[in-house]
């Protein structure tokens, strides 16, 4: 055999799995490990973690919820009434379904004996067939049989500290004294009944009746729970056909707490699209990064022309390298988003009322996959359409301008469809794409006009004349110079920190608008479940109490709307404003003369003893969310029966003033015969505690079946949550922030190099460490507080439309929210700028000056 | 005789590195005269450009005594160091080194604005009109050619009027017709201005048009040092 055949077999062609060579040269290129790259790497998993995280968490709620179906809901399906218990056939209807178990809950006050203190709480009274499914459980061994005697009840703790009680004692409820027989320790259906104020007590329908809170025209639901006892089919349609037009509110299984079930869904689609702006911004620091590696690589591509090989190969080899990169990153940010939702709730979760499963949902993790992926995309394919048009003549000389050059146009195309791609999937996987959209071009203005500012700032420094101090004209000169910071200064720090300036005045402006606009205008507390037959008294006594002070009151049942202008409410597609209108029961009214808050845009009043065809006034806005005209026809279910009215006029509501306001208010002899109960308002002309608690005292003892809801109370809880929710969005638009500086610290490391010539170069021109460490100070604070100041003005531009325009409340001026996130950005500007300029100080003239 | 306005003693610089310690300069004794043009020549690692960086204080000598301009530089730090450049010392790179972000007038007022002359922007403009660059003043170090880029290097070396001139491969990046025009103008301004030169090169060529050559090899000077009489 020759020598020339050896070799041709040692290094010929042989038959082996066939790497395509772009991606062979890759995998060499990578072999030297991702130096370089590790910003990159951070700003796609630090976005892909949020993304991931978020949706984890949301669908390990929702699994938790449909798993725990039939626990959280008492049954298969739960039929509700309000006002009324159904008739025996209703009865009878379901109970051919299955195994039914009745339960009324209803809201009224707990009072101390000797009228000393009082409680607002949730009472939910129980047949025996409770609960159907999950099991209801007692602290210290007691059992359902010690509140089956009549006046027993058990309650949750938060009663026993708010009164000052204890097991055994015995309080007042309604006309009723009833004895702490047991403590709640795990109520199985609790997390259905949603949030709402006061501890629960739990008590059998013997025990509600003897407290005579349950009166015709009290604010009752009357809940029917079938356990399927059949052929396991029975859901929401089964007894919406075994029952129509009845007025029942059906929910089944599937969907236990439908109200929390959308508030989670809505709370996960904003936060990720909070997650998707902390990954735009990370997108800025994948666009340096390829973009110093496509520099890097300057020698090695123009060799690789030089030796014949093709622009698209090459193309594909760096793309395949930064894909790669790229999808490390995702990875890290998946692992992470899969498992940080379950180590915090391993921390953190002993409290919650679900008990989540820790495990892979692939769904948020394929978002994650490919928002990452798209992401990078968009901001790989720029920049990497310039290591096409690197010439193999760069191996002999250096470019002299390597200014900025558009990239090929199918690079550009490749970025700009993958944008688009990306914005359609976030608007059309949110739930609310009517703000999903209007959130996207918010995002995307917010970087556009920051883009802006950089060149205009750029352009601006360039344009002013040098100052006489070298420190000023050096600091000028870098915020001018093409290489310079400036864009990504304005990009990276100023997507985060609008974000959270709009955050931040938003919360304010909520948290104000509920602390300190409020009490001036508003009750100091709500009367709810006055017997028509005893409102007199009860005004008389406030009279007496409260001289001085303002009732207002207003007739009160609930009823749900069945059909608007002839169609069922099925067939209606609402706004995303007036949805609420048709889920679940409304209060319903009726009034001789308009309320002094409203106004008549469009129709007209009623005359006064009116008693013609049924009549209703409706909201004006939430009409036309609901696409209602002028004589229109509005169906509701009330006690029942349904009742159809014909719309009059549409008028406006302040609903801020929160004294009684309605959607709906009908003709007096639409609603009067029926058993409704009075609501009433008591507003004081000045705040007084001790006035105030004398007239709840002196209201409690006199009707025991009022209950008194103390407005501010309300309000603190609401604050609260409102505080907990802006917790929650405040961590995922520090991520934004967090990517910004990890953008800015990728950005600070690519010119170090540069920095350090220049620094270097100003040396043997006679600078001293202090002029150059003024120069950098210098521009890093001009470029700090201008990126600053435009995110103070843009942030509070986002947050006075959002809140003027979308949540339709005044705008709050908060310094706080104001000034934080300017002084973060001009300190994280200075600090991590001061920290590269140590290094560039303390760096050897010599080696960098020697000729190469 | 002139006075010497750089004096060498033994002077020595070893660096370290991961291959152990590195002898450098080993034991350079070198006085040059004010107003003189000296060319010191050596082969590629022969210790040349290292000899210049002591000279200019940009690299501290291990052993030995450095006095420049009438200043000690064993005892100056760097920011003194830094001064004595600014007062005293020009430097031509042969990769130009001039400060990316800014234009060629504001490159050549920089070491002015570092001494603290009011009139750094005139004064700049009059040197790049010397040198031929008064229709480029505006340009950034990208937009002007290696010829260009060189003559701005020179004219912000000259601005401050040092009293010592020194030279890197001036004419390294340059073509045969741009570098003899830059090397023209070095000498030219020398003539005009009376400052010492000293030319770090390879090119015997180059180095004739001094007064005086000086050969570096291996870290030590070479040979004698002689005079050119009537060269350049």
């Amino acid at each position: 055999m020759s020598t020339a055949a050896t070799a041709a077999e040692r290094y010929g062609p042989k038959p082996r799995l066939t790497v395509p060579l772009s991606l062979r040269l890759a995998l060499r290129e990578l072999r030297g490990g991702f130096a370089g790259f590790y910003i990159f790497i951070t700003c796609i998993a630090l976005g892909a973690t949020a993304i991931a995280a978020v949706g984890t968490l949301s669908a390990a709620i929702q699994h938790a919820i449909s798993r725990e179906g039939r626990v959280l809901l008492g049954g298969d399906v739960e039929a509700s009434l309000v006002h009324r218990q159904a008739t025996p056939e209703e009865r009878a209807i379901l109970g051919r379904e299955g195994a039914v178990s009745e339960i009324a809950t209803l809201r009224s006050m707990a009072r101390l004996s000797d009228a000393s203190g009082q409680a607002l709480v949730r009472i939910k009274a129980v047949d025996d067939a409770y609960p159907l499914y999950g099991a209801l459980q007692f602290e210290g061994g007691k059992t359902r049989a010690d509140i089956q005697q009549p006046g027993a009840v058990a309650v949750e703790r938060g009663l026993l500290e708010q009164l000052g009680l204890g097991l055994g004692d015995r309080f007042q409820l309604g006309n009723e004294t009833v004895s702490i027989a047991a403590i709640i320790a795990k109520e199985p259906d609790r997390l259905a009944a949603g949030i709402s104020l006061g501890p629960r007590i739990l008590m059998s329908l013997e025990t509600l009746e003897r407290t005579g809170l349950a009166q015709p025209g009290s604010l009752i639901d009357w809940r029917y729970r079938v356990k399927d006892t059949g052929d396991g089919k029975l859901d929401k349609a089964t007894l919406e056909a075994a029952l129509p037009d009845t007025g029942f509110q059906i929910r089944d299984r599937h969907d236990p707490s439908p109200g929390i079930s959308r508030s989670l869904r809505r709370l996960s689609d904003f936060l990720t699209l909070v997650g998707l702006t902390a990954l735009l911004t990370g997108g800025i620091g994948v666009a340096n990064s390829v973009s110093a590696f496509i520099e890097r690589k300057r020698k090695v591509i123009a060799a690789y022309k030089a030796l014949g090989a093709s622009g698209s190969l090459i193309t594909r080899s760096f793309l395949a390298q930064v894909l790669i990169v790229a999808l490390l990153g995702i990875l890290i940010g998946l692992t992470l988003g899969a498992t940080l939702p379950f180590l915090a709730i391993s921390f953190y979760g002993a409290g919650l009322p679900l008990q989540l499963d820790a495990g892979i949902y692939p769904a948020p993790l394929l978002l994650a996959t490919a928002y990452g992926l798209l992401i990078a995309l968009i901001f790989i394919l720029w920049p990497l359409g310039r290591a096409r048009q690197i010439r193999a003549g760069e191996l002999l000389r250096e470019e002299v301008d390597k200014g900025m050059r558009w990239p090929p146009l199918a690079f550009a195309a490749g970025s700009v469809v993958s944008a688009i791609v990306l914005a359609l999937m976030a608007i059309f996987l949110s739930q609310q794409q009517q703000i999903a959209a209007i959130a996207l071009a918010a995002i995307g203005a917010t970087f556009a006009v920051f883009a802006a500012l950089g060149y205009g700032f750029r352009a601006l420094a360039g344009a002013i004349p040098r100052p006489r101090r070298p420190e000023l004209a050096l600091a000028l000169g870098n915020i001018a110079g093409p290489a310079g910071l400036t864009r990504t200064v304005t990009l990276s720090l100023g997507a985060g920190l609008t974000l959270l300036t709009a955050i931040g005045l938003t919360n304010a402006s909520m948290t104000n608008e509920l602390k300190t606009q409020m009490p001036e205008h508003a009750p100091s507390h709500f009367f709810v479940g006055i017997n028509k037959a005893d409102f007199a008294r009860f005004a008389k006594l406030i009279a007496k109490k409260a001289p001085g002070s303002e009732l207002n009151s207003a007739p009160m049942l609930r009823g749900k709307i069945v059909a608007l202008a002839g169609r069922p409410v099925s067939e209606i597609k609402p706004s995303e404003e007036a949805a609420w209108v048709l889920n679940g029961d409304r209060g319903l009214t009726f009034a001789e003369r308009l309320p002094a808050d409203s106004k008549i845009v469009e129709g007209k009043w009623w005359p006064p003893h009116y008693s013609g065809e049924p009549l209703v006034s409706f909201e004006a806005e939430l009409a036309r969310g609901l696409g209602l005209k002028i004589g229109d026809k509005v169906t509701f279910n009330v006690l029942g029966r349904n009742v159809t009215a014909r719309i009059a006029n549409f008028r406006t509501v302040d609903w801020t003033s929160l004294n009684i306001n309605f959607v709906m208010i009908f003709s007096p002899n639409t609603l009067e015969a029926a058993p409704y109960n009075m609501l009433a308002t008591l507003t004081w002309p000045e705040s007084d505690p001790a006035g105030e608690a004398e007239v709840v005292r002196a209201v409690a003892a006199e009707f025991p079946t009022v209950t008194a809801v103390r407005v501010r109370d309300a309000l603190e809880t609401v604050t609260a949550m409102l505080g907990k929710i802006f917790t929650a969005i405040r961590v995922a638009g520090g991520l934004t922030l967090l990517s910004g500086v990890l953008v800015l610290a990728g950005a600070l490391s690519t010119v170090r190099a540069r920095r350090i010539y220049e620094a270097v170069i100003l040396k043997t021109l006679g600078a001293t460490r202090r002029r150059i460490l003024f120069a950098h100070i210098a521009e890093y604070l001009i470029l700090g507080l201008a990126t600053a100041v435009f995110a103070a003005i843009a942030g509070t531009a986002v947050a006075y439309i959002l809140l003027t325009q979308i949540i339709d409340i005044s705008f709050t001026a908060s310094p706080g929210a104001l000034l934080q996130p300017a002084v973060l950005a001009t300190i994280f500007m200075v600090a991590f700028g001061l920290f590269g300029t140590a290094r560039v100080l303390s760096a050897k003239a010599a080696p960098y000056l020697r000729a190469e | 005789m002139a006075e010497n306005i750089v004096e060498l003693k033994d002077v020595h610089l070893r660096l370290q590195s991961r291959a152990g310690s590195v002898h450098i300069l080993r034991g350079v004794d070198l006085s040059i005269p004010q107003g003189e043009t000296v060319g010191i020549v050596g082969p590629s690692g022969s210790g040349k450009s290292t000899l210049l960086m002591i000279m200019t204080g940009l690299e501290k000598a291990t052993g030995g005594s450095v006095r420049v301009a009438g200043h000690d530089f064993t005892a100056l730090d760097e920011d003194g160091l830094a001064r004595v450049r600014g007062q005293h010392i020009g430097i031509v790179f042969q990769s130009f080194h001039l400060v990316p972000t800014m234009t060629a007038l504001e490159n050549v007022a920089l070491p002015l604005e570092f001494s603290g002359h009011a009139d750094a922007r005139e004064r700049a403009a009059n040197i790049l009109a010397t040198v031929g660059l008064s229709h480029r003043l505006d340009h950034f170090p990208a937009q002007l050619s290696g010829g260009e880029q060189q003559r701005v290097a020179i004219a912000r070396a000259l601005a401050p009027s040092p009293k010592l001139l020194f030279a890197d491969e001036p004419t390294g990046n340059l073509d045969a017709r741009n570098g003899e025009q830059i090397m023209d103008l070095l000498f030219d301004l020398h003539q005009c201005y009376g400052t010492t030169l000293v030319l770090v090169t390879h090119d015997q060529d180059l180095a004739v048009r001094c007064e005086r050559i000086v050969r570096i090899d291996d870290g030590r000077i070479d040979r004698a040092q002689f005079e050119l009489e009537g060269a350049a």
